[in-house]
């Protein structure tokens, strides 16, 4: 590559005379009126068409993992930063934040290692990895609680189970996905935990595996997801900003606890004083 | 309207307050315990405040110095760079001050993780000293050598001799190794100081262009090639 005039590839769009061109395909002919946005945003980050049945649940998806009461951590961001009337700011400031973070949509890429090594590590004791042994699995479950105490995607906040992995199950059955690898994987993977350590699993882990039996990878599951779950998103930002809340722009004083040094004078000061 | 039973929020028992560990809220804000407006205003520069706010502790005149020289390296980043171009790329979309400076914002953020994620052994080396400072640290060109004269220059202009700053390292080297010997530790309070330092200068270039000015940028530079297929 030429230092002076470098280039990149890219294979995202093209602005044409007439039409435009997205991940290979036309927007005016192939695309407007064919494709949902569940599915242009999977085309978007695995640069693939989804066929019907997973445009649906891609859609069920982005449907079952709405949880957007403002006072959860991550809508309670958006509404600080949209506190003072700017919308998108609030859906930025949340988007930035989640990039590899332990908690929230994106961390669904996450949760989806989680299940490849345990296929790896099945595949590596020489069991199936897609109908395996329970006691090779539950092996499995046993070495990962060792490692991590509490696994990956098996954690649900505030309540004993986590609803959304229940309304997934029942929209996998729906779709005829329940037989899939890795639902199959991760449902067996969850009755182990429960059994052995009553451990539950949360949505980004079953959301994973949906991701997983589409053939999406982690890197491109935490994107996918964090987009798919924008709803929640604009939603508080969009409230946020037009109520500009003097409550949340400044808390009362009497709601925050200082908990860090007494007062004292600087060394500058003191020497000052001598 | 009806109010809808309780959820699990309702019915969580959870803290009432927020927990703050530097900044007293209310009137005669204190930092780390001193009073800002009392005591740090009246001794030490707005630079050595920065020093305070990430290390805990006041600097001595040395550390301060060094730190003061340190950002003003840090400072200036062209319009080259990505995140004066992105800044400047929200200016002439037409975007509001605000928006502009959240642009720059995250773009340095994510330039001084990317930079201090690639000298992590250096901070490592730092902390012990152990051993030779790694060779990829090292450089042998012209241009860091006449940096870091300039940097050893300024600091002796200052009084300040900083430990380790010896010929044959690269720029960033001596700047992170100023940064160190100033107080400043680990990712978290470099990645913070590099996004500081660079703040005015990325905003002063963006904000320097005309709003809505896009007839003057060169949208096909550099030339993106479009391919499809597997």
């Amino acid at each position: 590559m030429n230092r002076d005039s470098p280039t990149l590839p890219t294979r995202v769009g093209h602005a044409e005379w007439g039409d435009n061109r997205f991940r290979g395909y036309s927007v005016a002919c192939d695309l407007a009126g064919r494709e949902s946005m569940a599915g242009l945003l999977a085309l978007a980050i695995a640069g693939r068409r989804v066929d019907d049945n997973e445009r649906l649940i891609l859609d069920d998806i982005a449907t079952i993992i709405s949880v957007a009461d403002p006072r959860i951590w991550l809508l309670k961001l958006v509404r600080l930063t949209s506190a003072y009337g700017g919308c998108n700011a609030g859906v930025a400031a949340i988007t930035v934040s989640l990039e590899n973070a332990p908690i929230g949509h994106h961390a669904t890429g996450t949760a989806a290692e989680l299940l490849l090594d345990m296929r790896r590590g099945l595949l590596a004791a020489g069991a199936d990895g897609e109908d395996p042994d329970d006691r090779v699995l539950e092996e499995q479950c046993r070495r990962s609680l060792a490692d991590h105490r509490q696994p990956f995607g098996f954690w649900v906040p505030f309540r004993a189970r986590d609803e959304r992995v229940e309304m997934l199950a029942e929209r996998v059955a729906a779709r005829g996905r329940a037989t899939l690898p890795y639902w199959r994987l991760f449902a067996k993977i969850a009755d182990i935990f429960w059994r052995i350590d009553n451990l539950r699993p949360s949505a980004p882990v079953a959301v994973s595996a949906v991701c997983l039996d589409m053939g999406f990878t982690p890197v491109q599951i935490g994107p996918l997801v964090t987009a798919m779950g924008a709803s929640d998103f604009w939603a508080n930002a969009f409230e946020g900003a037009a109520q500009m809340p003097p409550s949340l722009q400044t808390i009362p004083a009497s709601w925050v606890r200082y908990l860090g040094p007494q007062p004292r004078m600087s060394p500058r000061a003191l020497a000052r004083q001598r | 309207m009806p109010r809808r039973p309780n959820g699990p929020i309702e019915d969580l028992a959870s803290p009432t307050q927020i927990e703050a560990q530097v900044i007293t809220p209310g009137p005669d804000p204190h930092l780390h315990g001193f009073s800002v407006e009392g005591d740090l205003a009246l001794n030490y520069r707005f630079t050595e405040v920065v020093q305070l706010a990430l290390t805990g502790a006041p600097p001595d005149d040395a550390k301060g110095r060094a730190f003061d020289i340190a950002l003003q390296f840090l400072a200036p980043l062209a319009i080259a760079e990505a995140p004066t171009h992105a800044a400047v790329l929200a200016r002439l979309i037409g975007a509001r001050t605000s928006s502009i400076v959240a642009v720059a914002c995250i773009a340095l953020a994510e330039r001084a993780r990317h930079v201090i994620a690639e000298h992590g052994p250096l901070l490592t080396w730092l902390e012990t000293r152990d051993g030779e400072l790694p060779s990829r640290y090292r450089s042998g060109t012209a241009e860091d050598a006449a940096s870091l004269d300039r940097l050893q220059k300024a600091l002796a202009s200052a009084d300040v001799e900083v430990p380790g700053l010896v010929g044959g390292l690269q720029r960033w080297t001596a700047l992170l190794v100023t940064l160190h010997f100033a107080g400043l530790r680990g990712a978290e309070q470099m990645e913070t100081v590099l996004v500081m330092a660079s703040l005015a200068p990325t905003l002063a270039e963006a904000l320097s262009h005309a709003p809505s000015d896009l007839g003057r940028y060169p949208i096909n530079l550099p030339q993106f090639i479009y391919e499809e297929g597997p």
